[in-house]
């Protein structure tokens, strides 16, 4: 977590009602804004016709959105189709601390939540092999049958994917030893003569190493692939992702391209961020310190309920925070101490929806002179 | 604050640069962000 912002001791006394405007940074941001709207639209025609409402994954989860949503997609590449630009890659270390947190709970806390330094139960991992899933999981994944294959094999692959993944899964091995281990270190020193495999059926009966494998073979995450795999990395993975089976030269003209965009966008943003220097305070949002006032802003986009309970809960049931004020599309839940605020749909249609959440954070911040 | 870098991280601080208040951003994006 970054915190960045001015400095707020030559604004923190009382309001006085006469807001000035800085017209060279508005201008800045519609021009920033008109140029952002028409070149998005104009992508979106020249790429073909608008795409459906609501589009349903493989799985059949709705990511919504529809031709609103096209114009990040199109522009800076779909990140749930390739193109990394979220959390869904090797190096985010903020999901798997969590997972790896969760763990420690689960070993060595008791019923009253004290953290022992032993663990203080066992438990026992039951794998429901039936139907897994490969690719870009665990949000959609494609499905694979696995349940053909022998409970041996699929134990044994399973054995040496992880094997071969976690020397290099930073959940893992930034993790497995230190304060409260949770038992990863052990395995992943398992070597395949130390497991035995007990089975009615005697083929199976045998050491794991002794076992024919013929299992189908996983596809990784895309944001993981030339990352977890014993095989060698290779740039093009790097650049190409998820489809570099299929690589050609156009393909990695659009991956530049899409990079390009994303560096494009950045520079405007540091342009207009510093152009704004002289417009610090321009709309006099007086008595903006950090933690006086206890309410919050946030701006994002949630693509399920649970994504959308995860990431404010906790905010709002913070200490120093006594209400948050959501700016954000996609599904959202109840959630006490939060309010929902959604753009108008004409704006979210005409200007796309970053551009629409922007503005409507711009005009919520300055009539609630809230915290962002 | 703003989750993700693009779009909601840098309308946070150009809101939080335009208004004079603070902002908070968690980036998790991939290589290129």
């Amino acid at each position: 977590m970054r915190l960045i912002g001015p400095a707020t001791a030559d604004r923190t006394g009382p309001r006085n009602g006469n807001s000035r405007l800085n017209w060279r940074a508005s201008i800045i941001a519609c021009v920033i804004a008109a140029l952002g709207a028409a070149y998005a639209r104009r992508r979106t025609a020249a790429d073909g016709p608008v795409q459906a409402a609501v589009s349903v994954s493989r799985t059949g989860a709705v990511r919504g959105g529809g031709s609103d949503q096209a114009h990040g997609k199109r522009i800076f590449g779909d990140t749930n189709a390739g193109t990394v630009r979220s959390g869904n890659w090797h190096g985010n270390d903020t999901t798997w601390r969590m997972c790896h947190d969760l763990n420690r709970i689960l070993m060595y806390a008791d019923a009253e939540g004290r953290v022992h330094d032993q663990p203080v139960r066992r438990f026992f991992s039951v794998v429901d092999g039936i139907v897994a899933g490969e690719g870009n999981g665990p949000l959609d994944p494609t499905p694979k049958r696995v349940a053909s294959c022998s409970r041996a094999a699929i134990q044994w692959r399973w054995m040496r994917f992880v094997r071969g993944s976690w020397v290099r899964c930073r959940p893992v091995a930034g993790r497995a030893a230190g304060v409260w281990p949770v038992g990863v270190a052990r395995s992943w020193d398992l070597r395949a003569d130390d497991v035995v495999v007990r089975s009615n059926q005697v083929q199976y009966a045998a050491r794991a190493n002794s076992i024919a494998t013929g299992g189908p073979a996983f596809q990784p995450h895309f944001g993981w692939k030339g990352y977890v795999e014993i095989e060698r990395r290779r740039w093009r993975r790097r650049v190409l992702g998820y489809r570099h089976e299929a690589a050609n030269s156009v393909m990695v003209v659009r991956a530049v391209a899409t990079r390009a965009a994303l560096m494009a966008l950045y520079a405007m943003c540091i342009v207009a961020y510093y152009a704004a220097v002289p417009g610090v305070g321009c709309l006099d949002v007086r008595g903006a310190t950090m933690f006086a006032n206890r309410d919050r802003d946030v701006l994002a986009t949630f693509y399920t309920k649970n994504w959308c309970i995860s990431h404010l809960t906790p905010l709002a049931r913070a200490a120093n925070v006594s209400r948050v004020i959501a700016i954000v599309d996609g599904p959202t839940q109840p959630i006490n101490g939060v309010t929902y605020v959604a753009p108008p749909r004409w704006m979210v249609r005409v200007l796309g929806r970053a551009i629409s959440k922007f503005l409507w954070g711009m005009a919520t911040a300055v009539r609630t002179r809230r915290i962002l | 604050m703003g989750y993700h870098f693009v779009p909601a991280a840098v309308s946070a601080l150009l809101i939080a640069r335009f208004t004079g208040a603070k902002a908070a951003y968690q980036v998790t994006g991939g290589p290129v962000e």
